[in-house]
């Protein structure tokens, strides 16, 4: 009874410790360059991560651990190659030049992406671990608009993401410690093109505003374990701040063929994005075989984000924030073809404050997630819900995460 | 140091693209075939009398008069034993720079940004002429900034001001650059010509490139087209057309401008309700301005008080002969042919605006000058990043007869203006076709 309760009483305090979120968002939270659903993305969390308010920083399940908090590794089996998938779903307001002045929608437009989020592979050995990971954590695709009449029409497209390759090293330390270290090469692009067209019986006009980025940047992470005994452990990691620096390509060209007139301003220069530190710390809890509780804590540094966008600074007002999560995992045993398996029923909580200080949002999410480990073989499926307060515009985002994970025990 | 060295570089740029602006880059082009570009210190031009030669000047900067000179005006210079320095090299190089660095998403054109650094270089290089002052600030926390020349430019003295004002609708980017190329120029020949010389010293020439900062920047980032300011509407609705919100027959009706906050002529609440038309009003009432030039495009028009009604003004007379004197000076510079007439009958009726509320003011002659191109099928809103020069350059002389004309013209007086009774902003009027976009459209 007792440890039924406790896993429960942990997920109601930390829920009531997040209280209503004083929140901010409109324009900001959706720059051209705001990654779709969040601002505060670290690592790829997994299924298991994220069925458990996405905490990360104190258990780890497969390599995409090191993108956190590599140290990690040593507590993983001794080899473990997985991938995962996703399928994201965000509502928006204000982005670009809808619901700022141009276009007005009724709703909230909602943008969806689907596809792989990453795969690695993690081997320990003795006291050295370690794991590279391939990853693709952020989108910035936006709902495609396309607005018009008799002789008019005004369309807009947006897509983007960011791609991080990951080399992550842990070494077993006295105590109960564990240090790890991470290397990760992101490199990303983002293409944006507005076309404006307005015809009548003696011409057409054609306004067309086109910009393509890419980028590349190098950040290093490194975390540190603790591992106190009675299933208790700890977990610090931080990541380094580092510049998405690139170069910008733009066109703007007003045509009207019928009169030759073609006028273009072309365009070439380096954009910079300067990322924030993120600094966390995470506690994970395996009270018994079937039960286990994580919690983190991260904190980023998004007051000195920058922007720099083909060679002039863009006003990012953003403030440091602490995104948290916590979650509770209970594991079934469910014999299957004469074998013992487990399925896992997972649940938690986030708390997921926006940077922009224009006006303060805030996500609050519920996930879940369950799955199944038999043998050698699991597979989790996570999903999670947010609700955003503080715009007035009741955003939401959803994710839903699959990952099939191969092991090799001892 | 690397604030330095940005501002460094962004010095030189502005120094090339000021040669570029001002048609320096063709006697550049024209020095290589011919000769050089060479300056010399200002006393030993004086002393020496080069004036009297006949050579080119360029410009004067940092202390020193620039001139262009051919092979055997060198060896002439040489023979007078005035030391200079040959600055082609240099300043090609520099030229150079600029036209690569001079990019993003506007080109040539200034953002925001842009013309601070540029207004605060011209007001280090010319100490004493040239001053900066922000008088407003946007909803956006952008400065709304004033270039002030004259001979005593951190004073103000009892001179009679004269206002050229740019970009109150964000999309019309030559009407930054129009009045800035017209400070720059002033302040480079301040020592090469007397004209300039004297128009300096007996006024406070005032020029606001860009009256709405947070429209151009919107224009430049998101949306090419936008034309008010950013002011978010209680309706969802974004801008004020801030040239619908001055005092002077404000919301008269709906003829002249739009009660409806998703128009492109929204009015606004009330009259000067926008930060940006009570900083152009408390500039321009402030001091004893005598003329004024609210630069747009597109069109290629000359616009005289009235708008807000087909009525004419009490000196309309006058305003129609100074109209008539800048479209022909105008005209003669390259042949490009401004039309002109009185606002309301030569392009369509506003209430509002600035033109009329200037000359309402004090009976100050006020113009608004629509830039090229003529029309839609040659660029709309859009010029060639090309065409700048040569836009300022057709406009040069009417600036510098205007300026002319409020220094020797002292004010007539405060015109009578005849308001028709009613509510305002109550016309049953039918709306008839406005310039520009049409409101916000819903999303398929």
């Amino acid at each position: 009874m007792k440890r039924t309760f406790l896993p429960i009483a942990f997920l109601a305090g930390c829920l009531l410790l997040a209280g209503p979120a004083s929140a901010q968002l409109v324009l900001g939270q959706y720059e051209d360059e705001a990654p779709l659903g969040t601002w505060n993305l670290f690592g790829a969390p997994p299924a298991q991560a994220v069925g458990m308010g996405g905490a990360q920083f104190a258990r780890a399940s497969d390599a995409a651990a090191s993108l956190a908090n590599p140290a990690l590794l040593l507590t993983l089996p001794r080899l473990t190659a997985s991938v995962s998938g996703s399928y994201t779903i965000a509502s928006l307001f204000r982005f670009s030049f809808v619901n700022t002045g141009v276009v007005q929608s009724t709703g909230n437009p909602t943008a969806a992406v689907f596809g792989i989020d990453g795969g690695g592979v993690a081997v320990r050995r003795r006291n050295w671990a370690f794991a590279v990971v391939a990853a693709a954590p952020e989108s910035y695709g936006r709902p495609a608009i396309a607005v018009g009449s008799a002789g008019y029409d005004l369309t807009f497209e947006q897509t983007g993401y960011l791609r991080l390759w990951h080399a992550g090293v842990a070494r077993r330390l006295p105590a109960g410690w564990s240090l790890g270290l991470g290397v990760n090469y992101a490199a990303g692009r983002l293409d944006r093109t507005t076309v404006e067209r307005a015809a009548d019986s003696v011409r057409t006009v054609t306004i067309t505003d086109d910009r393509h980025e890419t980028y590349r940047g190098l950040a290093f992470n490194g975390g540190l374990t603790w591992n106190a005994g009675k299933g208790l452990t700890a977990g610090l990691v931080l990541r380094t701040p580092f510049i998405k620096k690139g170069t910008g390509r733009s066109l703007l060209r007003y045509e009207v063929p019928e009169a030759g007139t073609d006028i273009r301003i072309d365009a070439e220069a380096g954009n910079a994005y300067r990322q924030p530190w993120i600094v966390g710390a995470g506690l994970s809890w395996k009270m018994s075989d079937a039960w286990a509780l994580a919690a983190d804590a991260a904190w980023f540094g998004w007051s000195r984000y920058s922007v720099t966008y083909f060679e002039e600074p863009l006003a990012r007002t953003f403030r440091d924030i602490v995104r948290a999560g916590a979650g509770v995992e209970y594991l079934a045993p469910a014999p299957m073809f004469g074998r013992s398996a487990r399925i896992p029923f997972r649940l938690g909580f986030s708390y997921d404050p926006q940077p922009v200080t224009s006006v303060r949002s805030s996500y609050l999410g519920l996930t879940f997630g369950t799955g199944l480990a038999l043998g050698a073989l699991a597979v989790d499926v996570s999903g999670s819900f947010g609700q955003e307060r503080g715009s007035g515009r009741s955003l939401k985002s959803g994710r839903i995460v699959l990952t099939i994970r191969y092991v090799v025990q001892e | 140091m690397r604030v330095v060295t940005v501002r460094l570089a962004r010095a030189a740029a502005f120094v090339a693209a000021f040669a570029c602006a001002a048609g320096t880059w063709a006697v550049l082009e024209a020095a290589e075939e011919r000769g050089e570009i060479v300056s010399v210190a200002k006393r030993d031009f004086a002393a020496a009398r080069l004036g009297r030669r006949g050579l080119d000047l360029v410009m004067e900067k940092d202390g020193r008069i620039h001139l262009a000179v051919s092979p055997g005006e060198m060896a002439a210079l040489a023979a007078l034993q005035v030391p200079y320095a040959v600055e082609t090299p240099r300043l090609l190089h520099e030229a150079a720079r600029a036209l690569s660095a001079d990019g993003g998403l506007n080109g040539a054109y200034h953002s925001s940004l842009e013309l601070e650094t540029d207004l605060r270089i011209l007001e280090r290089d010319h100490p004493g002429l040239a001053s900066v002052r922000e008088i407003g600030e946007t909803l956006e926390k952008r400065k709304i900034l004033a270039l002030k020349i004259s001979d005593n430019a951190a004073a103000d003295e009892s001179e009679p001001a004269v206002l050229f004002v740019g970009c109150h609708h964000a999309r019309e980017w030559i009407s930054v650059e129009v009045p800035l190329l017209f400070g720059k120029y002033l302040l480079e020949h301040y020592g090469l010509s007397q004209e300039v010389r004297d128009l300096v010293d007996a006024s406070e020439i005032w020029i606001v490139p860009a009256a709405n900062p947070d429209g151009l920047e919107y224009s430049i980032h998101v949306y090419r087209y936008w034309r008010k300011n950013r002011r978010a509407n209680a309706d969802g609705t974004f801008g004020v057309d801030i040239n619908r919100n001055y005092g002077l027959a404000w919301g008269l009706d709906d003829l002249g401008s739009s009660g409806r906050p998703g128009s492109d002529v929204y009015r606004g609440t009330a009259p000067f309700s926008e930060p940006e038309t009570t900083a152009i009003r408390d500039l321009f009432a402030g001091r004893e301005s005598r003329a004024m030039i609210s630069f747009h495009s597109y069109s290629q028009v000359i616009l005289y008080p009235w708008g807000y009604t087909t009525g004419a003004a009490p000196a309309g007379a006058t305003l129609d002969a100074i109209a008539a004197a800048m479209s022909g000076l105008i005209e003669a510079v390259r042949g490009s042919v401004y039309t002109y007439g009185q606002a309301s009958r030569h392009l369509y009726v506003t209430n509002g605006d600035t033109a009329d509320w200037t000359y309402g003011l004090a009976g100050a002659p006020s113009f608004t000058i629509e830039l090229p191109p003529v029309d839609i099928d040659h660029g709309g809103f859009f010029n060639d990043q090309a065409a700048i020069s040569a836009i300022f350059e057709e406009n040069l002389p009417a600036m510098l007869y205007l300026t002319r004309y409020a220094v020797d013209h002292p004010l007539p007086g405060r015109p009578r203006v005849r308001l028709p009774k009613g509510r305002v902003g109550s016309s049953p009027v039918a709306r008839p076709k406005q310039p520009g976009r049409p409101a916000p459209r819903p999303l398929r």
